[in-house]
């Protein structure tokens, strides 16, 4: 996209989309010491990851600002105008991601002092895979690629597949060694990975959306998990 | 003196404009921030261009205009007797809303101004002005190779950075523009607001505007006029995204007019 002839306009769009990649790039962050957290019982990590959610909440709130007053005061129109309603929800998208990562951090912390699963190597597995979705969705949006945001909606099945199977094992496991307390905080992590992975869809399809004008078809979207 | 504290360029008290018996406006009190844009909406008729022009004293013309209250200019009274217009309007310089170029040379028509008020004592001197004010207002790469071209041959949006330049030219403090872009089309608009933006660097700036997309983009303060009354002044974006007052929310919602 070519700058605007007014430069208070492209200071505007910049901010939005500087802090669009600060907010994913923070769930990243977030999101492997959170994984790392649990794996290794860590909870100074976890401790860590609580903190940092504020900042999410913050620059959400800085985006939504800067969104209503550049509507209010700029009219803008076509891809500017896609880009500031997709901002919002985008946004909102992140800060529900850094609230999951959060509460994968909290259940961490209450888990710690138990005895690992050796079901913790699976969900850190499909945190690893979730991430990588993340990584490649920001990622989308920076380089502005359509293809790799759609890229990222058409796998969200494949993390779909994975927490199936990976309830199924832990309600199995429950059963048989009857952990319960820290199997209902594992079942609740993995959860919460698979909706990241939702959110991590929903910004492909805003990304998408700025970068063709084209809503994708969410009827259409394979979605498999329970 | 500039009111440091408060960095005001203009303070305005009670002002009222006549026409004859009509009153124009009423009691407007509104005081301008130095290096700022600030701009005057309202639907037509509600005295936001009388009030413009009273701050250089273009109603001075008009045979039966009377103009009450005070308006100081960095402290001092312009409506005083010790005030020359002419030097008045010089140091507040002022765009019209159709572009107005004299009928000469587009040096001729930034040298004009500085001429006659002694500003440039030789050729070489004014070659710098004139140069010095195009590439203020923007326009010095598009002229520089046809000073001596006719500057009505322009285009509308060139002659109204003319008309900008050669306010610029005689070394002002205020720039009023009453209505600067309502002859041009979105781009040349859109050229005219950027170089807004950088000249309130340098100038007090000071916008009438119809078009309250217009205000919202160039200005850091907003006045909304109706009637003759000032009802609501503030931060522009505090006034486009939740003023004060129910009539200014109806009027840039488009609920009256």
């Amino acid at each position: 996209m070519s700058d605007h002839i007014s430069s208070q306009f492209n200071n505007d769009i910049m901010f939005i989309n500087s802090n669009l990649t600060k907010m994913g790039g923070i769930c990243e962050d977030n999101l492997k010491k959170a994984i790392k957290a649990m794996t290794k019982n860590d909870s100074k990590l976890a401790e860590q990851i609580i903190s940092k959610d504020e900042e999410l909440d913050q620059i959400e709130n800085q985006i939504d600002d800067v969104v209503i007053k550049t509507i209010a005061l700029r009219q803008p129109v076509a891809d500017d105008l896609r880009l500031l309603f997709a901002a919002i929800k985008i946004a909102a998208a992140f800060e529900r991601i850094g609230d999951l990562t959060k509460n994968i951090g909290k259940r961490t912390l209450s888990i710690s002092e138990e005895e690992p699963l050796k079901l913790k190597a699976p969900i850190s597995d499909l945190g690893k895979k979730v991430n990588l979705q993340l990584t490649k969705a920001v990622n989308s949006h920076t380089t502005k690629d359509s293809k790799l945001a759609l890229e990222v909606w058409n796998s969200d099945i494949e993390i779909d597949k994975i927490y199936n199977s990976l309830t199924i094992d832990l309600v199995a496991a429950l059963r048989k060694k009857k952990q319960v307390e820290v199997g209902s905080h594992l079942l609740f992590i993995a959860k919460n990975l698979e909706r990241i992975g939702d959110h991590t869809t929903e910004i492909a399809e805003m990304v998408y959306y700025v970068l063709t004008g084209q809503q994708m078809d969410k009827s259409a979207r394979p979605k498999k998990s329970f | 003196m500039v009111d440091k504290k408060n960095n005001l360029k203009f303070k305005t008290k009670n002002v009222s404009v006549f026409y004859g018996s009509k009153q124009a406006i009423n009691k407007i009190s509104l005081d301008i921030e130095e290096k700022q844009i600030t701009a005057l909406i309202g639907p037509s008729g509600c005295g936001k261009s009388t009030f413009l022009r009273c701050l250089n004293r273009m109603n001075d013309v008009i045979s039966n205009c009377s103009v009450n209250g005070k308006i100081l200019l960095d402290g001092n009274n312009i409506y005083s007797d010790e005030i020359d217009p002419v030097l008045l309007r010089a140091k507040v310089g002022m765009v019209f809303q159709k572009p107005n170029p004299f009928p000469k040379s587009i040096f001729e028509n930034i040298a004009y101004g500085p001429r006659i008020h002694g500003i440039g004592n030789n050729r070489a001197e004014l070659t710098d002005l004139v140069h010095h004010s195009l590439e203020q207002a923007g326009l010095i790469d598009e002229v520089k190779d046809r000073l001596d071209d006719i500057a009505t041959g322009l285009s509308g949006g060139q002659q109204q950075r003319i008309c900008i330049a050669r306010a610029i030219a005689v070394n002002p403090d205020v720039i009023l523009m009453d209505e600067p872009c309502s002859a041009l089309d979105p781009i040349a608009t859109a050229k005219i607001e950027e170089l807004m933006s950088s000249l309130s660097k340098s100038y007090t700036i000071i916008i009438v505007t119809h078009s309250m997309q217009q205000a919202g983009r160039v200005s850091q303060k907003t006045a909304f006029f109706h009637m003759g009354d000032l009802i609501e002044y503030g931060e522009t974006p505090k006034i486009f995204t939740q003023p004060d007052q129910q009539k200014t929310q109806d009027y840039i919602t488009g609920r009256f007019g």
